[in-house]
This record gives structure tokens, sequence and C-alpha cells, in this order.
């Protein structure tokens, strides 16, 4: 039910139809006092490019431990992490770093997101500067392009994170993400740390982003309403289980497990179809 | 030369602060005197002058002598190059193994930290004193072996503090991202936790030299190590103590100038993590970074025009009335506002919900309510009443008797709203024994009606519960119950249910409901989420920058709203927006207190905005039977849209 | 509660082998001869080939230690070199000076550390001021000189306590708290500094919580806030800080009692360890192992009275 053709508006699928990010099987146990304790069970889900999924569950469902473990900060138990059909479930060292360039993440606490120590500048050329020798002038360049995606002067570089409010933290972490360019962008409650009034503009910013520049998203949320402007398809976790898959259409309109229905009538939306603008 | 202008700016930045260069200046001093006692001291450590046995301080003698007449400045200084070169090797020792090992750990975690910290126990466990005792005694009182065990004996502590330190910056998520950006453990380590923990390692740091020397000087003066005559700060402290009789003198010097020496140790220590904090804290650089417009708090306060409560939408027998109340707060920066103008009432048997965004002061105005405002928060204008009675001059005795039994409170996170250290049965019956006189059978039979109350299974169980063993809902299920049990008339209810889960967050907005047609109560509902105060509230106050700008019948408030916030914010609800186009926003952010313009505070961001905006503070109007709004078109919009 | 317990007696076990395994296998890293340098420099050949012949120096290391541990079991720890004396039998007429002056001195810094604490936190500017400069002093002034400075004005200036011995319980037990006061004074000063510390620490951050709030917003009293719910907080911490603190408490113990000419585990380790008396150090290794590991054992049950997840944790 999850090759449904609604997202038409991707353009830029690859041509062979191999999705960028495919999840298979995917266990995640954490150790406590030597009893295992499985934080997801048996998790499938695949990402095409220019993609958004949404990965939709309560605290505890382990939907942020899949999001560590596809970003290699969390090992997987058992199971395989494809990207770009390369098995990279253990990719370690100057593996993690390759693929680093490709994956990238957005977490959802921007006062902890930026190191307060550093300017913003020195924040968004670390990826560069693990990954290539450029210039100084070319990294500044770069700076100052991300700067502007994500709607920012480019005197922020000079700032340091405090001088910045929590929505316009959330756009530099963006533009952290942005700076390699990469396919598949994690983003881990990106939103929920927001007012309302902010909300609103990160998650356009990351529609734009989108459109702009093809990136795939995984975007991990516990509200069905913001999800439902952003994700193509949805997957919803409970306690560790995969509950309810399919297209976001199928999942409004007609869910077929009690816990997404909870959860669709927390967010306000009880299978009825989206209300209109006012 | 830059690396000149980077010195002197330190050392400027340094000397400006006492706490810094005056420990600095006297361990450099000791320093010099010690490393440099033999061209500098008076007398050679064992010159003797039996003819002045015993003295106090005098020109020849600035530290008077001891019982052999040694010079007791002298034997100080020569004493004080092993001293500081003691504390060297065995901190040094410390810190080069156990801070690798502590960051390594903290970043890494895994079998290694397992295996180190298990160490660590067993050789923190190990009665040091016994140990240097053994190697003083094998190592034929080689005071450079008893440093080196000190060393080692130390590292585990500081180990331990490096790896819970590491731990702590390690959960930041900016650590994460820079995994995430490819950065190994070691670059992780020196670029994102080194610089946040120094200065946490520089206080444990001196903090060792302080053991290391008071153990060194310990172990001298109960004669071992350095064998007499040869001086010693402890040999020193051990000969005076042989004199008592004659005179305390020799003493005085001796153990004073190790304590002096520990002393600035840690003050320096201090100092240090404190001018490194700063850099990312903010605290000095947030003053300067003030905009424009910082409103003169008072003048601004006495502007604001008093606005007439007849607006108040009709609530019959008002439980609470909060009339033009404005909050100060004395700051560095002088008093701000934290609220301005604020009105409500909430009637009996009603809801009341008070909506906006963080920072508008939705919660300053509960905690007005309720008398405890943080300190250095004050109601600088306006009443506030309590069943009709001004509680502006009450003391903390009258407040108590109205709190819990009059006015009750719940707050946003459950989880540290309960007492952990309690069980859940001794927690409701002190709050049912606060309020009523009743014997310990009766109380708990009270507080299972209270559990019964808020809709708990099996109450007899969960009375005999702590807090961490209940879940987030049922812990404010139960911080509900502590503040039923005073059968208060109005309940304030401070984001009730935004810690819990989507799925948890309606049960506790209706059993909230529930309650409240039980008992009649009223209920104060603070909260940023429209779906609860939809769900929840007769009335809607919309805040926003520390006023009220909207109010009515919450329903008129959702559907019709008329200040342009309203509009805006309701508009920008992604619960609301239409899928598949923008979102529409609200360009910029709430400005923070301190810096709300003179005018309506929502100018800068409002695209209505007209030139009477900005010029003078916009009074509460009533443009309609059901619209309250603070808004200089509210009237003229209203009947332009009827 | 118990499972800690029970963890805190069976890890005794591998650490009472540790630090006796210690105390032999040091001598390995003994450079040269051994027995010279137990003996001193000025020791004659003669003696040190005693020495050498006592300690068994010419046998190897570890069958030495399997030797002692063999015997060990059977609370054998072997003879003095210098006085010939059972190492057991000398060390148990010590063990109850020394455990009257830690625990006299535990329970004292607990009772009046957590009394300045508290009177400290609701001080204003001077006593805050106070109290930090107290703090600092706790940390920095050593046991000994306070000791000394003791000595001076209670014995030598006023009389009123002797500087010098100790009285058993059994001959007068008011002698035996008269000779006990000065050393305990001594030693609990930095400790009583601490623990203050500790507790206007932790009463500042437990009144901030939102507990408190909550406490106060549903109407409980200032003193039931202050005396139940604060100063149960403040125990936990205040009794976890005491047991940090029992390692360095016996070191300073060991100080103490040399200049009180107390006949404590402490003096006989310090006369045993500047005559290379090395059974009797590694006699009161174990007992001062034991020491530790007893009263913490003592403070975790007391920890876990009043926080059962504490423990747990």
């Amino acid at each position: 039910m999850t090759t449904t053709d609604a997202t038409d508006t991707t353009d830029t699928t690859d041509a062979t139809g191999r999705p960028l990010l495919d999840v298979r099987g995917l266990s995640v146990s954490y150790h406590r006092r030597g009893k295992g304790t499985p934080a997801i069970r048996d998790v499938s889900l695949d990402i095409r490019p220019g993609e958004t999924v949404a990965l939709v569950g309560e605290s505890g469902s382990g939907k942020s431990t899949l999001g560590r473990a596809v970003l290699g900060l969390t090992p997987a138990t058992r199971g395989t992490i494809l990207f770009d059909g390369q098995d990279v479930t253990h990719a370690a060292g100057a593996r993690r770093r390759e693929l680093s360039k490709s994956v990238q993440a957005v977490f959802q606490d921007p006062n902890g997101s930026l190191n307060p120590a550093l300017t913003v500048g020195q924040t968004l050329a670390e990826p560069l500067l693990v990954h290539s020798r450029d210039e100084r002038s070319v990294v500044l360049e770069r700076i100052r392009e991300v700067l502007a995606l994500v709607g920012l002067p480019g005197e922020a570089a000079g700032r340091y994170p405090r001088q910045f409010s929590g929505g316009q933290r959330q756009r530099i972490a963006i533009a952290r993400a942005l700076v390699m360019s990469p396919r598949l962008i994690v983003c881990d409650e990106p939103v929920s740390a927001l007012d309302l009034s902010v909300q609103a503009q990160v998650l356009n910013l990351f529609t734009t982003l989108q459109r702009e520049t093809g990136v795939s998203y995984l975007f991990i949320s516990h509200d069905l309403a913001v999800v439902r402007h952003l994700a193509q398809r949805i997957v919803v976790l409970y306690r560790g289980d995969v509950v309810e898959k399919g297209t976001t259409e199928e999942v409004y309109a007609d869910a077929r497990h009690p816990y997404t229905r909870r959860l669709l009538a927390a967010a306000g939306i009880e299978g009825a179809p989206a209300p209109s603008a006012r | 030369m830059p690396d000149v202008s980077v010195l002197r700016r330190v050392l400027r930045r340094v000397l400006r602060r006492p706490r810094i260069a005056i420990p600095a200046v006297i361990l450099l001093l000791e320093l010099i005197a010690s490393f440099g006692a033999r061209w500098l001291a008076p007398y050679p450590p064992q010159q003797a002058d039996f003819t002045a046995a015993l003295a106090g301080p005098s020109a020849k003698h600035p530290l008077g002598t001891d019982r052999l007449g040694r010079d007791v400045l002298s034997r100080l200084m020569y004493g004080g190059a092993d001293t500081f070169r003691e504390i060297a090797i065995a901190v040094v020792i410390t810190l080069v193994v156990a801070v690798p090992l502590g960051l390594v750990i903290g970043l890494r975690r895994g079998p290694l930290d397992a295996v180190l910290m298990r160490t660590a126990d067993v050789v923190m466990s190990i009665p040091g004193i016994i140990l240097l005792l053994i190697v003083l005694a094998l190592f034929a009182q080689s005071m450079t072996a008893a440093m080196v065990v000190i060393g080692l004996l130390s590292v585990p502590g500081m180990m331990r503090v490096v790896r819970s330190a590491t731990l702590t910056v390690g959960r930041e998520t900016y650590v994460a991202a820079a995994r995430v950006s490819g950065l190994g453990t070691w670059r992780v380590a020196r670029r994102h936790v080194l610089p946040r923990i120094t200065g946490l390692i520089l206080v444990n740091a001196a903090l060792a030299c302080v053991g290391t020397l008071l153990i060194a000087s310990g172990i001298n003066a109960i004669g071992l190590g350095v064998k007499p005559p040869a001086p010693s700060w402890g040999g020193m402290m051990a000969d005076a103590s042989q004199t008592l009789n004659e005179s305390v003198w020799p003493a005085i010097p001796t153990g004073g100038l190790i304590a002096v020496t520990a002393a600035a140790l840690i003050v320096l220590g201090d100092g240090l993590r404190d001018m490194l904090a700063e850099r990312w804290s903010g605290a000095s650089a947030a003053a300067p970074a003030r905009r424009r417009r910082a409103s003169g708090p008072a003048v601004a306060a006495a502007a604001v025009p008093e606005s007439d409560d007849a607006w108040l939408p009709a609530e019959p027998n008002p439980v609470v009335r909060l009339t033009g109340v404005t909050v100060t707060a004395d700051t560095a920066a002088g008093a701000v506002d934290l609220i301005s103008d604020v009105s409500l009432t909430v009637g009996q048997g009603r809801t009341v919900g008070l909506v906006g965004e963080s920072g508008c002061g939705k919660s300053m105005t509960g905690l007005a309510l309720l008398g405890l405002l943080p300190n250095g928060a004050r109601v600088s204008l306006g009443t506030v009443e309590i069943d009709g009675v001004d509680v502006g001059s009450f003391d903390a005795v009258k407040w108590r008797a109205l709190r819990g039994g009059t006015i009750a409170f719940v707050s946003q996170e459950p989880m540290v709203a309960l007492d952990p250290l309690f069980t859940i049965g001794h927690l409701l019956r002190e709050a049912v024994r606060t309020h009523e006189k009743l014997s310990r059978r009766q109380a708990t039979l009270r507080a299972r009606e209270l559990l019964t109350q808020v809709q708990i299974p099996d109450p007899d169980r969960v009375l005999k519960l702590r807090p961490s063993q209940i879940s987030g809902g049922m812990a404010q299920r139960v911080s509900i119950a502590v503040a039923l049990a005073g059968r208060p008339r109005i309940l304030v209810a401070d984001e009730p249910t935004t810690a819990l889960d989507v799925t948890v967050q309606r049960e506790i907005v209706q059993l909230l409901r529930t309650i409240q047609r039980d008992t009649g109560m009223a209920l104060l509902m603070i909260s940023h989420d429209w779906d609860v105060i939809a769900e929840a509230c007769d009335t809607a106050l919309v805040m926003y920058a520390g006023q009220v700008v909207e109010a009515g019948p919450t329903d008129r408030v959702m559907t019709a709203p008329v200040h342009p916030y309203t509009r805006r914010l309701l508009a920008a609800n992604p619960r609301l927006a239409a899928v598949g186009e923008p979102i529409p926003t609200i360009p910029g952010t709430v400005p923070p207190p301190g810096q709300w313009p003179v005018g309506c505070h929502f100018a800068d961001r409002c695209p209505d905005r007209v030139d009477r905006c900005t010029q003078a503070p916009i009074a509460l109007t009533r443009p309609g039977d059901d619209v309250v709004a603070r808004c200089v078109l509210a009237g003229e919009e209203l009947e332009v849209s009827s | 509660m118990w499972r800690t317990s029970g963890m805190r007696i069976v890890q005794a076990v591998p650490l009472l082998l540790f630090v006796s395994a210690l105390t032999f296998f040091l001598q390995l890293f003994v450079p040269g001869d051994a027995a010279r340098s137990i003996g001193g420099l000025n020791a004659s050949p003669q003696a040190v080939a005693a020495l050498r012949h006592r300690l068994h120096l010419d046998q190897p290391v570890w069958e030495r230690y399997w030797a002692w541990l063999k015997d060990a079991v059977h609370g054998d720890l072997g003879q003095s070199i210098s006085s010939n004396e059972s190492v057991s039998g000398a060390l148990n007429t010590r063990l109850g000076v020394t455990l009257s002056l830690v625990i006299a001195t535990t329970l004292l810094a607990l009772v009046v550390g957590v009394v300045l604490g508290m009177a400290g936190a609701r001080g204003g500017r001077a006593t805050r001021v106070t109290a930090d400069i107290a703090s600092i002093a706790g940390m920095t002034v050593p046991a000994f000189w306070v000791g000394l400075l003791g000595i001076w004005i209670f014995n030598t200036r006023w009389g009123l306590l002797p500087a010098n011995g100790y009285v058993f319980f059994g001959t007068s037990p008011g002698g035996w708290l008269r000779s006990l006061l000065l050393p305990v004074a001594a030693l609990a000063f930095a400790l009583v500094t601490v623990i203050a510390k500790q507790t206007r620490e932790q009463l500042a951050d437990v009144l901030s919580r939102d507990f408190v709030r909550n406490l106060r917003a549903n109407g409980v009293s200032e003193r039931s806030i202050l005396f139940k719910h604060a100063l149960r907080h403040v125990s936990v911490t205040v009794l976890t800080v005491a047991g940090n603190n029992l390692i360095g408490l016996l070191g300073a113990a060991v100080v103490v009692e040399e200049l009180f000419g107390l006949p404590g585990l402490g003096s006989a380790a310090v006369t045993a360890a500047s005559s290379g008396d090395i059974p009797v150090i590694q006699g009161v290794a174990v007992y001062f192992t034991l020491i530790v590991v007893g009263l913490n054992l003592l403070l975790d049950l007391a920890v876990g009275r009043l926080n059962p997840q504490a423990v747990a944790a």
C-alpha cells in the first residue's frame, strides 16, 4: 500500500525507482542492566528522492530512535539500512564521514542545537572543514548561500546563537544541514518546540527547500496536523512497532489502526476532510 | 604583532577581575619567592641563632624564628619549592590521565566506560592515606613516589567529573549535529566538549592542588617524607606544635601560608571558570544587544490608559477579578514590565482560557493571581480580588489561608510537580490535612476519594507509589487531586496538558471539565493550544507581549477574530491551515519584556498597521457585544464587516 | 535497598584483595634493594639483612602474598617487626579509638553542618558572605593546624581540655569525651563547612523546584515545606556527601591522631611507616578498608530509608 502514485509532484524520482533510503526490518535495543529493551522492533520504511515520509508517534514510540539509527548515532541491533542502494547499517569511520555528506539532521531543541561558544559562521563551516579543504572564500560564499536559503542575512554568520530567537536558531540549524547539499535530512520534531506563529514559518521553509533542492525528508513528529502539510507518506509507530503505513491521504481518510485514529482525534482531525482556509 | 595585542587584551580582562588578579598575584609571588629562595631568602634555611629562638616578627626576622632560632620566612621560602613541585607532579599526572579518559568514555560510552567506571569505584574506595604510608615506607620516604600515588589515586574522581560533564554536554543536540556532520570523537571532544568543560576542569584541578597541598603538608607534619632539618611547610607546623607552651607564634605563618595558598588556588579556579562561562552564558552580552525603544517601563506603565473593566464578558458570581494588573520585575537593566494592564474575571463554574505564545505573560498572570510571583517581581499597578477581597496587602499567613482552599494550582510538568521522595498517599494526606483536621485514617480515606475523583483506577495501589513510578498522565491526575484536596473555588491550570502525549491531553481536559461540572469550581485555563481552549473554555482571552489583545466567547474569538494578531495566529495554526499551499505566517518574533513598543505591541508585525498604532498605548475597547479588542481598527473593521 | 547493601558487602571482597595486593606488589617497584630502602640510609648492613629476613624479601612477592592471604583469612595478619606482637591483636585495641574519632566527627559535622547551612540559606547578604568565606576556610585550612590552634587555646591558654592522650570509655566516660573533643573538632572543621555548603546549595535548589511552588500554591505551610520536604532532600544529599568524605576523613584522622597522641590505627600506621614495619601497615590497610565499607553501608541504609529511588538508580 506504500506504492500509491499520489506523489506525482516528485519529478525528481530516480529513473530506476530505487528508494533513496530503505530501512528493512530494523530493530534497536537499549541495554540497561544487562536486559535489552527493544526501542523499535522490525521497522521497515523507504523514502524516494524528493519525498517526505513522516514518522509519527508519541514519546516512547521509538520514532527518535529510528532517526538516530539512520544517522548512525545509535547502533542497530538487527536489520539493514540501505542508502542509495548501499548497506550503511554499520557504517563507521571514513564511510560514515562520507555518508554524512548526503545525510544530515535537524533536531528539536533550538536552544541546544547550536554550540553557544561558536559563531553561526563557525558552526556552518564545520561540515565543510570535515569534508573539503576549500579555501576560506569558498567556505564563506557557501555559508552566505545557505543563510540566504533559510532566509537569514549574511551578517548572521558573525553572530552568536544567543543573539537569535528560537525560530531563527532553527533556521540556522536547517542551514547547517543544508551546507553539504545533502540528499536526505532527518528532521526530529523540528518545530514542536516553536511557537505557533513561528512554526508555520519553519514548516513553509521545509516545503520551499524541498522544491528548490529536491532533498528528501524523514520527518519525525508527534503531531499529525503538522505532518499533513509536508509528508507524502506516513508511518505510525506505537511502542516500537509500525502500526500504520500509507499515503497521507489514506491515513487521514481511512486510518485502520485504533491508535492512529486516536492520534488523529487528538490532532483535531477525525476522518473529516481538511477544513478550508479561512 | 597580533600576539601582543591578544596578550594585552587577555591581561586587561584578567586584571579587571580582582577575583582572578588577586589570587594570581599571590601565587606568582609565592612561586618567585620559593624558586628564587636561594637568591632572595634573607638567611640559609638551616642557620640557627639560639639567642633569638622563638622570637616574634621583627625587622631582622619578618616572620620571627623557630625553636632553634632559624628564620621562619627563609625556611618557608626554601620549603615552598618542594611544595609546589609536589603539587605539580600529582596534579599533572591526574589531569593527563583523567581528562582524556573522561572525555572518551563520556562520548563513546560502551564497554570501556563500564570497565573504567567499575575500576574507578574500587580505586575510590581505597583508603589513600594508607597507600601513601606504605609507599613512603617502601621508597625510603620519597615524596616524589608519594605524589605519584596521590596523582594516580585522584584520577578516578577527576575522570568521573570530566565524564559526567561530557555526558551532559554530549546530550546537547549540537554535539549530535556535529557527529552527523562527520566529526570524529576527538574532534567533537576538542571542538565542542572541551571548551565547555574547561572551567569545570580548572576548578577541579584547583581542588586537586589544594588536596595535594594539604596531604603533603600533613605527611610532613607527622614526620614522614621530608626529614628534618630540611625545611617543609608541614614539618614546620610539627616543629611549632612542640613549643606551644612557650610561644604560639611559629605556628601562625606556617599554617597560615598553607591556608592562604590553598584559598588563592580555589578562588583563582572559581574566577577562571566564571570568566570562561561568561563567554556563552550571554549574561554580560545581553545588555548591549538591547534594541531600540526599550519602553521606559515606569513611564510606559503610567501611560497605559486604565481600561474600563465594563468590557469584561459577563461573568456571574465572580470568584477572581484582576483589574488593570501590571507586573514589574527588577532586573539588572532596571524595572521591566512583564505583563501590562491585564484584566480578567472568572465566575463560579465558568472556565476562562488565557491563550498566547510563550513569553506573552500568561503564566505570570496566573502566578500574580496566586500571589506566587518570582522574586523581584511585584504587582505594580491594578488590583487582584479573590472572592471579593483585594489581596494586594496580604501577608504570607493570609495568602496561605487562601491558597489550596479558595484558589488552587495545577502546573505544566507533572513529573516535577510532585515531591519525588514521598509516596502519593503521603502527598495527598498532607494536602488534605493542610485544609481539614483529620486523623491519619480519615485523611487516607479522603485521599482515596480524591484519586477516585480524578478517575484513577486502583487508588489503593497508587497511594503507595512514588511519583517516579507512575506515568505522566497519571501524575497530572494526582497533581489535580492534590489541588482539589482543599475543595478550591477556583483552579488555575497552567498548561496542564502541554507536557503530555497528545492522546492523554484530551483525557486531562475532559477530566477537568467533569470535575468542574460536579463541583461548580471555576477554572482559569492557561494554554498555548487552541484545541484545549476550544474544548474547555467558555471565554477566551488572547494575550500578546504582556497584554490582553482580544477577549470574548471562545467560539466567537476562534471563528470571528477581530484583532489582527488573533486572526493571524489562528491562520498560522497548521491544524486549521489548508494543505498543499503555504501556511500563512506572521513575520518576525514576539518582542520580549523590556522591548515592547510604546504603542500597539503587535504593530511591528502587523500588516494592517496605521500611524495611530505606534504613537500611544492602545486601550481595550468594546466595539461589539461579544467583542473586546486592543486595536485601533477594531471598531471600524467591525462596522465594515457588519 | 538490600540489593545495594548486598552489593557493598560483595564488593568489599575484591576491594580487600585489591588493597592488600597493592601493599605487596608495590614492593616490586622499589628500585634496588627493598630492604635497604625500607630500613633507611642509616640502617646498618646487619639491620638490613635482618629486615630482609623478617619480611621474607628473599622470597618471590606472590608467594609472600599468598602466605599472608592464607593467614589473613583466619584472622592472622602476621607479626609486627618492631614489637613482635600479633598485628591483629595490636590493632584490635586501637580500632575503638579510630572508630570513635571518625563516627563522632561524622555525626557532629552532619548536625552542625546542616543547622549552619539552613541558617545560612535563610540569612541575608552578610550571612552569605560569611558562609562563603567559611566554606573556603574549611577547604583550605589544614586539620593539623586547626588542632594546633585548638590545643593552644583550650589547653595552653585556658587549660580546659587535654592536649594529649586518650581515655577509654570504660575507664571514664567523661574523660573519654574530653579526650575526644579537640581531635573531633579539628577533624570536623572541614567537614562541617563542606556539609553546610551542600546544605545551603541543596536547599536553594529544592526551594526553587516546581513541586515546592505547587506545595505553596496549594496552601502547604512554609514550615512543612522547609522541615519536611526540603530537609529530606537535604539529608539525602548530605549523607551521600558524608560517605564520599569518609576516605579523606580517615586520612585527616591519621594526622590528628598523631598530633593528639591518640593510640589509634592511624598513629600505629605512622609509627610503622617510619620504622619500616610493613606488616602493621598492611594490617591497618585491611582495617581501614573495612571501616570505609562498614560506614558507607550504614550511610547507604540511611539514604535508602529516605529515598528508595536513589538506591535503585
